[in-house]
């Protein structure tokens, strides 16, 4: 308690006074602790103890997760679906879709490049 | 929920060591025995604070909520006294500064009914002074309180206000010194 504020007699008397006259009721122990146990969707001691760890990171991953897999699936579909209307993917698809000389259906090769992609 | 727990018999424990490992393990019994070792002494730094019993309570479940989520960042450095001291501390000056932004009335439900503490000393005598306590400008009136009758450091207070130590010592002379006339009055009358 260094650099304080100067402590007098009087101060320690207003002081010992203001305590005594600025003390409140007595708190509503059983009343504030079962609101403490009720409180929802927060961790409370036996909610903690059940509360799943991370869990907000689970369902991220899970999410992400769930989108690759349909991307894929939803790909593979679109691909063999251009495949079986006949367009033939060249084997350097991406130097195909880009050349200007190149008249080999340049936009189902970009379509399959996007697909893929 | 945890009202199960209400009807667990507190075991004792040897030390606050323990009682925290005890407590960060979820030892129901000993989530009690720390409420019960702390909940006046936050509630009544919450009061003084506010100055609303309602919100004491309300405040004081949120600091307890508070700390046994965050029990794991209890470092030991200080006192857990010390550190759920803060924790009430921050809890009610925060509240106060969000009533003073939205200037609205929270309508709460408990406590509005408890009755005042038994007065250990003339009742008039003790209004008054509070009545004094209260009539402060509310910086002064925070950082008294805060300082001497809750005990912080100036530089705590400081931290706690987002102003320098250097200042809260100014302010709590400043407190004092508005504080002594009305002493000296009330002691006149008193004689």
């Amino acid at each position: 308690m260094t650099n304080e504020a100067p402590f007098d007699d009087r101060d320690e008397q207003l002081i010992r006074l203001a305590r005594e006259a600025y003390d409140g009721p007595p708190p509503p122990r059983e009343q504030i602790w079962k609101r403490i146990a009720d409180v929802p969707g927060r961790s409370t001691p036996l909610g903690r103890k059940r509360r799943m760890p991370r869990r907000s990171w689970a369902i991220a991953l899970g999410g992400m997760a769930a989108s690759l897999v349909v991307g894929i699936v939803m790909g593979r579909i679109s691909a063999d679906a251009a495949e079986r209307r006949g367009a033939q993917p060249s084997a350097q698809p991406g130097a195909a879709a880009i050349s200007a000389s190149s008249n080999e259906q340049p936009a189902r090769v970009v379509s399959q490049r996007l697909v893929w992609f | 929920m945890l009202t199960e727990s209400l009807a667990v018999i507190p075991t004792p424990v040897a030390d606050e060591r323990e009682l925290i490992a005890r407590v960060r393990q979820g030892d129901p019994s000993a989530w009690r025995i720390f409420y019960d070792s702390h909940v006046d002494a936050v509630h009544r730094a919450i009061y003084r604070l506010v100055r609303r019993s309602d919100w004491a309570a309300e405040l004081s479940q949120d600091v307890f909520v508070k700390a046994f989520e965050h029990l794991s960042t209890f470092r030991g450095a200080s006192s857990i006294a010390t550190w759920l001291r803060v924790l009430a501390a921050r809890t009610a000056i925060d509240e106060l500064r969000r009533q003073t932004r939205e200037r609205r009335h929270v309508v709460l439900d408990c406590a509005a009914e408890v009755p005042l503490s038994e007065p250990r000393f003339d009742p008039i005598l003790r209004d008054r002074i509070a009545a004094a306590i209260d009539g402060l400008p509310e910086r002064l009136r925070l950082v008294f309180v805060m300082h001497d009758l809750e005990g912080f450091t100036h530089n705590e207070i400081g931290t706690l206000l987002d102003v320098p130590a250097g200042t809260v010592r100014r302010q709590v002379s400043e407190a004092r010194a508005a504080l002594r006339p009305q002493l000296a009055i009330l002691k006149s009358e008193d004689s």
